[in-house]
């Protein structure tokens, strides 16, 4: 178990390494992120936990949950220029890509 | 009272205060309900094909209604809405924008294929196979079974675009690359990966298909539409298309490529080896005279195996048999006491077992599988049986070996001289 957790771990981190890149969050979404692999859980994994108990698969799921929520929450509360920077980021993405679409 | 007055006499609207019901509301309305309508072939998926909960099938008739269900709440949104964000709106280039993204996640494991030895498409026959009921290992349940997977992808893209309001690659990442992963090892694992190991590079490949997914899905709206479109002309624009076209085709046009050229000459040999390999032996001590009243019986056991092999993609597999006739006699001193037979319709398998949890034990006894055999002969010949008789078995079984791929009527024949009968 610890093998897999310690391998999904890096991997996991390392995937998340390019999104300093591009890190806007909208309030939405982090309560998206949050949300959804929370409520998921008692869905699609819990039943499997009960009836098979813990193992390394659960506990990937586990720790990508975790890595999500915290990594979301974090990202929400420190991101830069998180109001005027992001609506304006907003209706450009909205209308830049409206335009461009009409163009053609 | 007084308060009431001042409150009539001053009717100014007080601001409206934060209400997370009707924020919740809202989300559902703009968000929610799309997300739910798309994603329902892969809630079909899982509970069809991994759950278990309905066959596939059925479940298909939910997504059928959800795609009846969608222009019409679409154009609904897009007329009572007034928030030009709202995915209602967008919903065309979206689906357009999910469509590379859902092969990318096939894509990026082709060369992993080649280092590694993952094999993207072998999922696809159980999805192909859930639905329309061809063979499995066949190149029409491949073909079925990839559309199937990219339409999984596809709603899974089209889902984050739903549900996000900022196409950032943080958000990607940690929504696909991350969470989706993170469930994709489980459940596949759990439900799924029956017969199969899961190591930790099979977690990690996983992870890696995903993020090339979750890059995709950053890619197009950031960089395709916004920066390649608006710049390009029409040759470029078509250029544009037609890679993503080539993206969208590759994964499938690959797993047919590599089907006929690799997997199933493989599939064949390992089918092969597996038919070559398995024996039929007498099972030592269980030749017994088991009665000498109207005539004499006796029994003896075969015992077939090894059956257990690992297929073309490294699952466990029980060589299954079918239609399994077994003749013999048994002899004492040159001279036949008996002729015996047995008939069994299908040796138990493990191939029917669904979830990975209880393969290992049902593989475990059924690798090895013990083929009872009856014989019969005159009253005479078991009343002169005594305690120290030893007598000669011989037998022919035939059968039908039924590998991954291949199907093979072969003929066992043996002899065993000079055996204890017990119970004599």
């Amino acid at each position: 178990m610890t093998s897999q957790l310690s391998v999904m771990l890096l991997v996991f981190v390392v995937a998340l390494l390019p999104g300093l890149a591009s890190r806007r969050m909208e309030r939405s979404d982090m309560l998206t992120l949050v949300a959804v692999p929370i409520v998921m859980f008692p869905l699609a994994v819990l039943p499997g936990i009960i009836i098979w108990g813990l193992n390394k698969d659960s506990a990937t799921y586990l720790l990508g949950m975790a890595i999500v929520v915290i990594v979301a929450v974090l990202n929400y509360r420190f991101q830069p220029k998180k109001r005027a920077a992001g609506q304006a980021e907003q209706v450009a993405n909205a209308s830049t890509v409206d335009s461009a679409m009409r163009e053609s | 009272m007084t308060a009431i007055l001042e409150r009539n006499e001053t009717p100014t609207p007080l601001p409206r205060p934060p209400s997370i019901v009707g924020d919740f509301r809202q989300w559902l309305l703009e968000r929610g309900v799309l997300a739910v309508l798309i994603g329902t072939p892969i809630v079909a998926i899982i509970g069809g094909i991994f759950y278990r909960v309905m066959p596939y099938p059925f479940l298909l008739c939910a997504v059928l209604a959800a795609f009846v269900i969608l222009p019409i709440w679409t154009t609904w949104r897009r007329r009572v809405s007034t928030n030009p964000a709202e995915p209602a709106h967008h919903l065309n280039r979206y689906a357009l924008w999910a469509l590379p993204a859902a092969a990318m996640f096939s894509v990026v494991r082709i060369p992993l294929h080649f280092m590694i030895g993952i094999i993207y498409w072998h999922p696809w026959y159980d999805f192909g196979n859930a639905l329309t009921n061809t063979p499995l290992d066949s190149q029409s349940t491949l073909l079925v079974g990839g559309l199937l997977n990219l339409i999984q992808g596809w709603a899974m893209g089209l889902g984050f675009y739903i549900l996000f309001k900022r196409f950032s690659l943080m958000n990607v990442l940690c929504y696909i690359a991350v969470w989706i992963s993170a469930l994709y090892s489980y459940d596949f694992a759990a439900y799924s990966r029956v017969g199969l190991q899961s190591p930790p590079y099979w977690h990690a490949s996983m992870a890696w298909a995903h993020f090339g997914m979750a890059i995709t899905l950053w890619f197009m709206p950031n960089v395709v539409a916004k920066r390649f479109w608006p710049r390009f002309g029409m040759p470029g624009r078509v250029g544009v298309i037609a890679v993503g076209a080539l993206i969208v085709l590759i994964p499938s046009v690959f797993a047919q490529w590599r089907a006929v050229t690799w997997q199933f000459p493989k599939e064949a040999a390992i089918d092969n080896a597996a038919f070559a390999r398995a024996n039929l032996a007498l099972v030592p001590g269980s030749t017994t005279l088991v009665s000498t009243t109207t005539d004499t019986r006796y029994s003896f056991t075969l015992r077939m195996g090894p059956r257990d092999y690992h297929n073309w993609f490294k699952q466990q597999r029980s060589l299954d048999a079918h239609g399994i006739e077994v003749t013999g006699q048994l002899s004492r001193n040159g001279q036949i006491i008996a002729w015996c037979n047995a008939s069994v319709a299908d040796l138990p398998s493990a191939n029917f077992v669904t979830l990975p949890e209880k393969f290992a034990p049902v593989m475990k006894a059924v690798t090895y599988t013990n083929i009872p055999v009856t014989c019969q002969g005159p009253q005479a010949t078991g009343q002169a049986t005594t305690g120290s008789s030893r007598i000669d078995v011989n037998w022919t079984a035939r059968m039908t070996l039924v590998g991954g791929q291949e199907v093979r009527d072969r003929t066992f024949t043996g002899q065993q001289s000079s055996v204890q009968l017990n119970g004599s």
